[in-house]
């Protein structure tokens, strides 16, 4: 039985050989040329290699020296957080800017301890108003405020 | 001369109103975050950047420049007074500004700290305006076998004088160069890697790329990290140094100033860097190094000093050979390249108002600084009272809506959300996401430069030992890997780290 000293690194390693694997693959499709007159697949397949050399090295000096363990993430913390991007990227062309804000804002503070609801109410209102203020009235970016569907 | 008449056609450029408006609202910018932890420049200029589009390009890299080294003046007032440094360029000045704000010398620590950047800032504008045009000259004599070699070695160095392990590093270059050839390819024009997505069609946009892996993983770290409220200190009286401060600082400052100009050129340098070096050297020239920790005055002016000239003239490379040396000098390229403008040798001779009314606008800039920073100090400190459960959302939405301000693309968003997800993967597994988007960026044009150096050749490696600027640039990069890779040679470099 092999002993994972470095579970961090043999992680990373392995992570960058399945990239490097996935990109060798899908570069076959590509032109590889010659060193003369390189194909679109030249230089990412020579790239691919070289990371895929180094992501076994990383992997398997992982193997021999003592490291740290891997930290898990805390999802209570990055779900909230990547919610709140894709809640605002999901909901701002069918809801318009000002609601996206406030959704995106709410969702983000799942992530934070300590709140008081009035401050996430507050915090959500007084956020969409400045970003229609400094995005919509102040730099004239061409995004909706309201529901487009409200505006017959 | 020549370069004083350029520079004075800059401050030109520089002083019309609404340059100077650019100017400040950059610097205030920068002291904010700069004063705010877990919100750097990076994270600041990435969520800026999709907004300067709106901005004529002077006035754009006139103010985002002015937030990369407003920060580091910012930096230095939380290191100072609550012992947390804003920005990591000041850490180390935190060791000995403190112990000065715990013995009531707060007030002389932060004007050493403002004075001896704003000389800084002079001298690096200076060595900007000197070097730049110098190097460019030189810069004429290299093919495209000497450009690829300059990228590698650029790359290079990054890593070696940046922390944390170096095979892991190189692999997130040679990520970032595999994530830049995604698609179509430029000189054949075929779609690579795009799994017939149209929108990748035109590659992996920069903005979410460097937004997700930034701003969005860096706030992820902040709450991961978070600690209590900080305790803010009563009323600064004096802000005078006294004489005997002086006697100490002002070498302190010319060696710091030296120091972080020279480390800042160097690809992969800038303000952390040069802080440290700079502290470090100070310690050891000292007559009572025992005074370090302590208090000593010379431990605030000259890391201070070094990174406020370090953040300057890591623009040298940009500007000159059109390579960025660092993440957030990556960034500044983005900027330039969405105005249509490829930064390299002949921005100078294209552009001049652009180029010397940037350079110029860093005198104004360290003018303003110094005029914000002294006599306003006590509302900055104030600042420190805005929690952070407040300050992350907000940060996530401008994010957002900076990326999809690009191109009104939803999917774009998306991809934000997907980048900050690889990017806290990266982070948990110990890999900086900083060399990955260096590389990123020099990646199309490095596989440009390869190619035509083969064409060159008629396709013979060779070309690259045999020219001898480029044989030389080849032998200092592996040099360079050898060196770090050394046992005794490692050791020192992270003892250096964790001075």
């Amino acid at each position: 039985m092999i002993r994972v000293r470095s579970p961090r690194d043999v992680a990373a390693g392995l992570l960058f050989c399945a990239v490097a694997a996935a990109a060798i693959w899908l570069s076959g499709d590509l032109e590889y040329g010659s060193t003369r007159h390189m194909g679109a697949g030249f230089f990412p397949r020579w790239i691919a290699i070289l990371l895929l050399a180094l992501g076994a090295f990383i992997a398997l000096r992982g193997l021999a020296v003592e490291g740290p363990r891997i930290e898990r993430i805390d999802w209570r913390l990055a779900l909230p957080i990547l919610a709140s991007v894709v809640v605002f990227g999901i909901t701002v062309l069918p809801l318009g800017l000002l609601l996206a804000v406030a959704l995106s804002i709410v969702a983000a503070s799942f992530a934070g301890r300590h709140y008081h609801r009035a401050e996430i109410a507050l915090l959500a209102i007084g956020m969409a108003l400045f970003c229609a203020a400094l995005f919509v009235w102040g730099l004239s970016l061409p995004i909706d405020l309201l529901p487009p569907w409200l505006r017959i | 001369m020549d370069v004083v008449a350029n520079l004075f056609a800059g401050l030109l450029v520089a002083l019309q109103p609404i340059n100077v408006l650019y100017c400040l609202v950059g610097a205030l910018i920068g002291t904010l975050i700069g004063v705010l932890p877990g919100i750097g420049p990076m994270v600041t200029i990435a969520m800026l950047l999709p907004i300067t589009y709106y901005l004529p390009p002077v006035a754009a890299l006139i103010m985002l420049s002015g937030i990369y080294y407003g920060a580091q003046y910012g930096g230095s007032t939380t290191a100072i007074l609550v012992n947390m440094p804003g920005e990591s360029s000041s850490l180390v000045t935190a060791i000995d500004g403190h112990q000065l704000a715990r013995q009531g010398r707060a007030g002389p620590a932060l004007a050493v700290a403002a004075l001896g950047s704003l000389f800084a800032g002079f001298m690096a504008t200076l060595v900007l305006a000197f070097l730049c045009p110098a190097l460019i000259e030189l810069s004429l004599m290299f093919g495209p076998a000497e450009y690829f070699m300059l990228m590698v070695l650029g790359l290079i160095a990054a890593i070696v004088l940046a922390q944390g392990s170096i095979p892991k590093a190189l692999a997130m270059i040679l990520l970032g160069l595999l994530l830049g050839s995604i698609g179509t390819d430029a000189s054949t024009g075929d779609p690579r890697f795009t799994f017939g997505v149209p929108a990748l069609l035109d590659g992996i946009g920069f903005i979410p790329l460097a937004m997700g892996l930034f701003a969005v993983t860096e706030v992820y770290r902040s709450l991961e990290q978070q600690t209590e409220t900080v305790t803010v200190p009563g009323r600064i009286s004096n802000l005078w140094p006294s004489r005997d401060d002086f006697r100490r600082s002002w070498p302190a400052v010319l060696r710091g100033s030296g120091l972080g100009a020279a480390l800042g050129i160097l690809p992969g340098g800038g303000a952390l860097l040069a802080s440290f070096v700079a502290y470090a050297t100070e310690k050891r020239l000292s007559s009572e190094p025992e005074r370090f920790g302590h208090g000593a005055m010379e431990g605030v002016a000259a890391p201070e000093s070094a990174n406020n000239a370090a953040a300057q003239t890591s623009f040298v490379p940009l500007l000159t050979l059109g390579i960025p040396s660092n993440p957030v000098i990556a960034l500044m390229a983005g900027a330039m390249m969405m105005h249509g403008i490829q930064p390299g040798p002949q921005v100078i001779e294209s552009r001049p108002e652009l180029f010397w009314g940037l350079i110029a606008s860093m005198l104004v800039g360290n003018v303003l600084l110094v005029i914000i920073n002294l006599p306003m100090i006590g509302i900055w400190v104030r600042l420190l009272r805005v929690p952070y459960r407040l300050l992350f959302p907000a940060i996530l939405v401008f994010t957002s809506i900076g990326v999809f301000s690009l191109n009104n693309m939803p999917l774009e968003v998306l991809f934000l959300a997907l980048f900050g997800l690889v990017g806290i993967v990266l982070v948990k597994l110990d890999c900086e996401p900083a060399p990955l988007l260096l590389a990123f960026v020099i990646g199309p044009l490095m596989e440009e430069y390869f190619r035509r150096a083969m064409q060159v050749s008629r396709g013979n490696p060779a070309i690259f030992v045999e020219r001898p600027i480029s044989a030389g640039l080849l032998t200092v990069a592996v040099g360079l890997v050898l060196i770090v890779s050394l046992p005794n040679l490692r050791r020192l470099r992270t003892e250096a780290f964790r001075e």
